[in-house]
């Protein structure tokens, strides 16, 4: 027979170092899920809360809805996308044996071990009952510890957390590009300051080469501003990039009021650790999954909302006769939503998506989601975390280079024409 | 500044051993965004004590006054009124989430007075608060001698108390050293009257102290003297109504 999976940690001592190296095991992207019940709580609405805020999830976030059954089985289905093996709860001295059925049902369903760590020498009546009619192993705490030690020292392997490397571009000075790359060897220390030449010799390559006939400027510099994660990161490039301009003989102007507000409206184009984060913190699945897709794809929100469920494959998604890799975040988040229609009876040839009508959960039910219905999804998940998730009519995705730069406030003339 | 007891002019703070472990117990706390205890009978001090010491914290400091075993919904929304100005009306689950997030946004010293009022559930509140790793703030228990007592009860708080001060009444050298300096009334009275005084009425007890350095302070200065002599001390008395329920 399988290993049960069903433990019971007791921790009457009850020290702050051991709340601490609990949360160190917290890990969803690797399998491991910390959840803490909050003190008076009760009933099935609370235990569902506390798994999903282990996972990760921010309740207030987005439509789940009131039901407890409900939020119940969203965790669960995250439990499944995050392939959790590992569920620990935290102060579960707080609850009744009634909700200690609840998360041994919850482990059994998504397959994951649940460790219920108690704060407290003596267990309930009942609850000692359900630890003997369940097949309960009892650990102490030190057993426990020693069991788990290496995982807590170990790296946290969750991309959602944005690494220093790819999210902290280092801070830049305000200076023009003319002491631009002084100031900043006098002031950034290594080794961010290599990251800032290399932005900045970038920049300075690129648009040496667009003017010496190569594409226009205002298309090398857009792909310049483009891939750059962060906004220091695309100024230092166009520091760069004036740089260059002047020792071509040109003045390649830049207005940093019209670049700011513009970036702060550019449509996200990459799934970056941070925005991973971001929309790791929704409970609905299919919400964090119709932005990945559609921020990892490129596609329409019509295209995104006709995708069936079958072109989900483990970390691998494909759309218009092209696959993509998912990163580890969202191929949970593609998992979760797929446990999330297998729950609703969905055929592998239904849509991976239904409409959030709530008129039901059957198969017979489900509306399928139209491109209106992932458009506003992607809009209200935008105004959410402050990214932009989907063009908007007045800013299409066509906008051509020149009025790209021009809105940007970049322009270009010959040094030679400032005499006259 | 703290005030002292009655709003009592020319009063001087005075360093007792217990504000002194006060004032570095509040520091370390605010520091370490710890827990701490300060304990001790009714008018010793101890509120006069904390309230000094978070005054110089240099951060901000709410006071927080719960009834008797209260419940997690009244304490959640009496935090957030206290933390925010307004009443918040939601479901339990939803104002906990909401005040995290005011714990969260800069560093604070919460005091806790009363604390001995507090019940099991209402304790584990705290420390589900105070556990959160993004919360940022210190917290103060502040009680009579029952505060020890029900904080000791409850090993998931003991545990995490990294500082706690007992603050006592005032030996008789402390009265005979220290009251001179707190007021200049008792600054040219004996040593007799003051230990009198002491024995009599006041028994170390700063409040009592205070009481009667007001009465004798009106006193003297009716019948323009610096200070007072042992007829003015029991005059004094006569009017302070413990006093005369320990003659009657």
């Amino acid at each position: 027979l399988p290993e049960p999976g069903l433990y019971i940690v007791r921790d009457p001592e009850d020290l702050p170092s051991r709340a601490s190296f609990l949360r160190q095991l917290s890990d969803p992207v690797a399998g491991r899920v910390v959840c803490e019940i909050r003190p008076g709580a009760r009933g099935k609405h609370w235990v569902a809360a506390a798994v999903l805020e282990g996972l990760g999830k921010d309740i207030e976030l987005g439509t789940i809805g009131r039901s407890a059954t409900r939020m119940l089985e969203r965790a669960a289905d995250w439990l499944i996308g995050y392939r959790v093996t590992d569920l620990f709860v935290s102060r579960c001295q707080i609850v009744t044996s009634r909700e200690w059925q609840l998360l041994a049902e919850l482990s059994a369903e998504t397959n994951a071990r649940l460790w219920l760590i108690v704060q407290q020498e003596h267990l309930r009546r009942r609850q000692r009952e359900l630890t003997q009619s369940w097949p309960f192993t009892s650990r102490s705490w030190e057993a426990f510890e020693k069991e788990w030690s290496a995982v807590a020292a170990s790296e946290p392997t969750d991309e959602a957390q944005p690494s220093p490397n790819e999210a902290n571009f280092p801070a830049i000075p305000e200076d023009d590009f003319t002491t631009f790359l002084a100031t900043s060897r006098r002031v950034i220390r290594a080794p961010a300051l290599s990251r800032v030449e290399e932005a900045f010799n970038l920049g300075r390559g690129r648009i040496a080469e667009a003017l010496a006939g190569g594409e226009s400027w205002q298309s090398s510099l857009r792909r310049l501003v483009e891939e750059a994660r962060a906004r220091d990161e695309a100024i230092t490039r166009i520091r760069g990039a004036q740089a260059g301009a002047f020792l071509e003989g040109r003045w390649l102007r830049l207005d940093l009021r019209l670049f700011g507000l513009r970036w702060e409206t550019q449509v996200a184009r990459e799934l970056t650790p941070p925005l991973l984060a971001a929309l790791a913190a929704f409970p609905s699945a299919q919400w964090s999954a119709v932005a990945a897709v559609s921020v990892l794809t490129g596609a329409t929100p019509a295209e995104v909302a006709a995708l069936p469920l079958d072109s989900v494959d483990d970390d691998v998604i494909e759309l218009g006769g092209q696959r993509w890799s998912l990163p580890p975040a969202a191929a949970a988040f593609l998992q979760a939503q797929a446990a999330t229609r297998a729950r609703e009876g969905a055929e592998l040839a239904d849509p991976l998506f239904r409409s959030d009508d709530r008129s039901g959960g059957s198969r017979q039910t489900a509306t399928p989601l139209a491109g209106r219905g992932a458009q506003r999804i992607l809009r209200r998940i935008g105004n959410l975390i402050g990214l932009e998730l989907v063009e908007r009519k007045s800013e299409p995705a066509r906008e051509d280079d020149e009025t790209w730069a021009r809105r940007r406030g970049l322009s270009l003339r010959f040094l030679e024409a400032l005499d006259g | 500044m703290a005030s002292h007891y009655l709003e009592l002019t020319d009063a001087q703070t005075i360093v007792t051993s217990g504000f002194a472990l006060t004032q570095r117990a509040v520091h370390d706390c605010v520091e370490m965004n710890a827990i701490g205890a300060v304990y001790g009978g009714a008018g010793v001090g101890k509120t006069f004590a904390v309230e000094h010491a978070s005054s110089t914290a240099g951060l901000k400091t709410h006071r927080l006054t719960f009834p008797k075993q209260p419940a997690i919904t009244h304490l959640t929304k009496t935090m957030l009124r206290e933390l925010t100005g307004i009443e918040h009306h939601a479901e339990r689950f939803k104002l906990t989430t909401d005040l995290l997030a005011v714990l969260s946004e800069e560093p604070r010293l919460l005091v806790v007075d009363e604390a001995q009022q507090l019940n099991a559930d209402a304790f584990d509140y705290l420390r589900f608060l105070h556990d959160s790793p993004s919360t940022r703030f210190a917290l103060l228990f502040v009680g009579g001698h029952g505060c020890w007592r029900t904080l000791s009860r409850h090993r998931m708080l003991l545990s995490r108390i990294f500082r706690s001060v007992a603050v006592q009444s005032l030996s008789e050298d402390e009265v005979v050293e220290l009251l001179p300096r707190f007021h200049p009334v008792h600054a040219g009275a004996s040593i007799e009257n003051l230990l009198w005084v002491n024995d009599e009425f006041a028994q170390g007890n700063f409040r009592c102290w205070s009481a009667f350095t007001q009465t004798v302070a009106t006193l003297c200065a009716s019948h323009r003297v610096a200070t007072y002599t042992h007829e003015l001390a029991q005059a004094a008395l006569a009017l302070l109504p413990s006093w005369q329920a320990n003659v009657a």
